[in-house]
């Protein structure tokens, strides 16, 4: 015997001794709670390797966890992408897990629609329920009519969606969510043959040429490109970069440009091809590729002749133009606003890549390292059997973005009979489809919170948060090379909410009791991730030796469950990236007429917001009061006005204002910004909930009711007026008097 | 206050390199998560009462066009001669062997003069017992205290993982060096912009880039003599 258990027995022998004569081995029934759980020791510290859903970046995580609780989330040091570093959102997950808002189990409507009178029923019932009106739409002849709209349906969820379509024998109409980054990958193909977003060698760079991508907050990778200007910054060996930004408000990226040039809203295209311009005519580059344009030639875009367009001096982008050309390694990226206002956004994008073009930096350290589009293995297989709504028939190799959902519903004559909404919030991000979402007789949410959509759902299925779910994604490395990341439960899931990928199985199976392709998401996850044959290090270099059962099953599968990702070769990449497509580049200047112009004197930037996005976060109380970098803001939205123009306004900072376009207005308080153009004013998006929890209801405002376009395309500026409402704004800004006393004493001296 | 020289223990520091530091705040909720600083509200917010161990602060230079922006993360600099530690009448705040000035929670009786006399503004006050919606709380870290109404608070340097970091050098029989202790800030940070280590070793980073030429430390001339170092921009 033990001494503890003795202890324990001796005391429990003093008190009561009857009740010790009474058992033949008390010890067994008295200290259950001495005999420790077989999966954790109290006190210990567990560590589970996922992958981040924060954003769709694809991060590594690894996560604490102590007494079945998680406490805390760190980057997984052994992914690729992020190598152990992880940025505000994903440090905030843990209150998605955890949030007091979160729907328990699933829910019918029993008032009216947007009501909000709900029951709770069981998981058994609420499948039976869809299963009996699926069942019903058939028999109407309309099965054709069902939209599933998710933002996985590169995922177990696209899986799982495929299993249904199956069993259901009828095809279902998918969409994502899919936006701006549309014409953004295809000039990606078209410039530099990357079936897939390349990767930006920033981290070898010696010069950065960034068109209004944020790179270091929103853009494609975030934390990815962060450490990569870490090292462009400082690394051993290598000269300290330089960096400059083309966009008309100073972004936090552009804050920490070395020179921010601020072109008027949309006139990046001809930045970069009066550059393009420069670097010709004075032939500062041997052999240079010179961009073809649809109309004249490239003299038309002389810095001299395009400066009404751009609002810079042509001196600047002489010097620009000979930094980039005498630059050891330089590298011009383009995203975000770059691809705003205008309909001439691709042109764009391929008017910048030119300039890579020109310095034939592709596939080289510090230039544009192509990539290709990754299905692969059983995933893919199941994925190229979905259909986009907006293609006819079965895709071939997947578009990473087959069709926005906005379009897709508003572009089809015919009405819908349901509507699957999975990991979207369609109603507060496009309001433009509410009208078409009202008329369809029959919505299902899987939404984990009662967000503005699922306000109006006729059955919520709650989702499992990314803390608790199964998925596996292959994020492209390079042009052979892909991270195979998985994400798996941190945590025991709560009873309540179920993972969507398994619902849609149960559905399947009750559809069709044959229909058993696959037990559940683990299974899915399970059943791709054996494709995977040889298990390698992360890194190359890494000398860890391969597992001693080299190849078999089990050990892929427990070597990624561990680590949470995998890197190597896969079977089925498509590797068709020597393909490039010259187009004649076709800039446009806005045609407006002076008679917008003097009714909507200004120009409306709207933003993601770095922490709250376009609002999918603004849920989490620690990203409400993160104090916005580039103006304190907390816990609401504001609108960032130039001192010069808020003054000729009577603005001040402070004031409640209003922002309306000829789609409709916004109030909220102005931040006078000294960093923007004079004639444009930016909000960020991320408030203006109506619905979706306590944190986030009733803050702020939602700039997509001042730009609806925005929602589909890459339209992100619209022409508005403004206006002071009252003095009154209510703006909550943290602050500390520490700037005061060391403007005192001089800044940093 | 104690000499460093004479403490035979680590003496822990930071090094900010401000040309990596894009003021991405991924820093302050990591230091969020990790030391169970809860947050306050919209209305409390609007009075000032919301709590950030650290912080970004930023600097707008110039007029348009030509406008600068600086970031610079701000924390408790764990003074050597820290102004804080002798206005405190109880000795709640005070220095330890290791470098480090400590808050005692419960020696608190919340007069707020070490708040008032740190030239940082990295001191909180704790106006109300703090409050977790239910189930958020499950997301506390089990390793720190929470703190309750009336007492200061302020970064640590993470000192649970300083303690962690210290027994298991000590369990391998060695000296603490550098990869042992990473606060929750450091070891977040998406630039590798922050570095954090004994600086009485003269082989780890920090005390390696304090000497570099482009380390300066905050308002240096108050003479608090701050053990984080901030590295300025340019090579």
């Amino acid at each position: 015997m033990k001494r503890r258990e003795f202890i324990i027995l001796t005391s429990v022998g003093a008190t009561s001794a009857s009740l010790l004569s009474a058992c033949g081995h008390p010890e067994e029934k008295l200290i259950p709670a001495f005999i420790p759980d077989d999966e954790f020791v109290p006190g210990i510290d567990y560590w589970k390797a996922s992958t981040c859903g924060m954003c769709p970046a694809g991060c590594g995580i690894i996560v604490r966890t102590r007494e079945h609780k998680a406490n805390k989330i760190e980057g997984n040091p052994l992914h690729p992408i992020n190598r152990g570093a992880l940025c505000a959102r994903g440090q905030a997950g843990l209150e998605v897990l955890y949030n007091p808002d979160r729907i328990k189990g699933p829910m019918k409507r029993v008032g009216e629609r947007g009501e909000g009178k709900w029951e709770e029923i069981s998981w058994d019932e609420a499948i039976k329920t869809i299963a009996e009106k699926l069942r019903e739409i058939k028999s109407q002849g309309r099965a054709d009519r069902i939209v599933f709209a998710s933002n996985d349906l590169d995922g177990v969820t696209g899986a799982a969606v495929s299993t249904l379509t199956s069993a259901y024998d009828a095809p279902i109409l998918l969409t994502s969510n899919a936006r701006e980054n549309l014409i953004e990958t295809s000039s990606y193909q078209m410039s530099y043959g990357s079936t897939y977003t390349p990767t930006f060698d920033i981290a070898n760079a010696t010069y950065l040429l960034s068109f209004g991508a944020r790179f270091l907050e929103t853009w494609h990778s975030p934390v990815k490109y962060s450490l990569a200007y870490g090292e462009f910054r400082h690394a051993r060996g290598k000269a300290r970069g330089k960096f400059v930004q083309v966009e008309p408000r100073m972004s936090l990226t552009a804050a920490n440009a070395d020179e921010w040039l601020p072109a008027t809203t949309g006139s990046e295209g001809f930045v970069a091809l009066a550059i393009a311009q420069v670097i010709s005519r004075e032939k500062l580059i041997k052999d240079a590729s010179e961009p073809k344009v649809m109309a004249g030639s490239l003299d038309d875009y002389a810095p001299e002749k395009t400066r009404e367009i751009t609002g810079l001096e042509p001196d600047q982008i002489i010097r620009i133009a000979r930094q980039f050309a005498f630059a050891e390694r330089p590298l011009a990226i383009c995203g975000g606003t770059a691809g705003a206002f205008g309909k001439d956004g691709q042109a764009k994008f391929l008017a910048i890549n030119s300039l890579n073009t020109m310095r034939a930096n592709i596939d080289k350290p510090g230039g544009v390292l192509r990539s290709s589009y990754a299905s692969f293995g059983l995933l893919g297989k199941l994925l190229s059997t979905l259909r986009p709504l907006s293609q006819k028939g079965p895709s071939g190799p997947r578009d990473p973005a087959p069709s926005t959902f906005g379009y897709a519903l508003l572009s089809s004559a015919q009405p819908f009979t349901a509507l699957f909404v999975h990991q979207m919030n369609p109603i507060f991000s496009d309001p433009r489809t509410i009208d078409t979402i009202k008329a369809i007789p029959f919505i299902v949410s899987f939404a984990p919170f009662v967000d503005e959509t699922s306000e109006l759902a006729d059955v919520i299925l709650p989702d499992q948060t990314y803390l608790e779910s199964w998925n596996v994604r292959a994020i492209p490395l390079s042009e052979k090379n892909v991270a195979v990341s998985i994400t798996q439960p941190a945590i025991k899931p709560d009873l309540g909410p179920r993972q969507a990928a398994d619902v849609v199985l149960a559905l399947s199976r009750e559809l069709d009791g044959e229909a058993r392709s696959f037990e559940s998401a683990e299974d899915i996850v399970r059943r791709v991730t054996t494709s995977l044959t040889n298990p390698g290090g992360v890194d190359e270099q890494d000398t860890k030796e391969p597992s001693e059962n080299d190849g078999e099953i089990s050990d892929v599968f427990k070597t990624i469950s561990e680590q949470g990702v995998w890197v190597g070769e896969v079977d089925g990449i498509t590797n068709n990236s020597q393909h490039t497509t010259e187009a004649a580049i076709h800039l446009m200047v806005p045609d407006e007429s002076a008679e917008i112009k003097e009714d909507y004197p200004f120009v409306l930037l709207s933003y993601q917001h770095q922490t709250l996005g376009l609002g999918e976060h603004a849920n989490l109380p620690s990203l409400q009061e993160l104090p916005d970098s580039m103006t304190s803001g907390m816990w609401g939205s504001w609108v960032e006005i130039n001192p010069r123009t808020a003054a000729s306004l009577g603005i001040v900072d402070g004031d409640f204002v209003e922002v309306s376009s000829y789609h409709g207005s916004v109030r909220a308080p102005a931040v006078l910004y000294p960093a923007i153009r004079p004639e444009v004013i930016a909000m960020p998006y991320g408030q203006g909930h109506t619905a979706y929890g306590r944190y986030a209801k009733g803050k702020g405002a939602n700039p997509i009711l001042v730009n609806p376009y925005a929602a589909s395309s890459d339209t992100s500026a619209v022409r508005v007026r403004l206006s002071k409402v009252s003095s009154v704004g209510k703006l909550i800004r943290f602050g500390t008097d520490l700037q005061e006393q060391m403007e005192k004493k001089g800044w940093r001296r | 206050m104690t000499d460093e020289h004479k403490s035979k223990k680590p003496q822990w520091a930071m090094v900010i390199d401000l040309d990596r530091c894009t003021g991405c705040e991924a820093c302050v909720v990591a230091c969020r998560v990790e030391n169970n600083i809860p947050t306050v509200g919209p209305e409390e917010a609007a009075k000032g009462r919301s709590i950030n161990w650290i912080r970004i602060e930023r600097h707008f230079e110039g007029e348009y066009p030509d406008v600068k922006v600086k970031f610079m993360p701000v924390l408790c600099q764990h003074c050597e001669e820290a102004p804080c530690e002798p206005v405190c009448p109880v000795y709640a705040t005070y220095h330890t062997d290791e470098g480090l000035n400590a808050q005692v929670y419960n020696r608190c009786v919340g007069t707020r003069y070490c708040a008032n006399n740190c030239p940082y503004t990295v001191r909180f006050f704790n106006f109300f017992d703090p409050k977790w919606d239910a189930p958020l709380e499950k997301a506390l870290n089990p390793e720190v205290s929470v703190r309750t109404r009336g007492v200061m608070e302020k970064c640590t340097f993470c000192i649970q993982r300083i303690r962690k970091g210290e027994e298991k050098a000590k369990d391998e029989g060695r000296e603490v060096r550098d990869g042992d202790v990473v606060p929750a800030c450091v070891q977040t940070c998406t630039t590798k912009a922050m570095y954090f280590g004994n600086i009485a070793d003269p082989e780890s980073d920090v005390s390696r880039l304090s000497k570099s030429n482009r380390a300066t430390r905050l308002l240096e001339d108050l003479g608090t003599k701050p053990k984080v170092i901030y590295l300025n921009k340019g090579d």
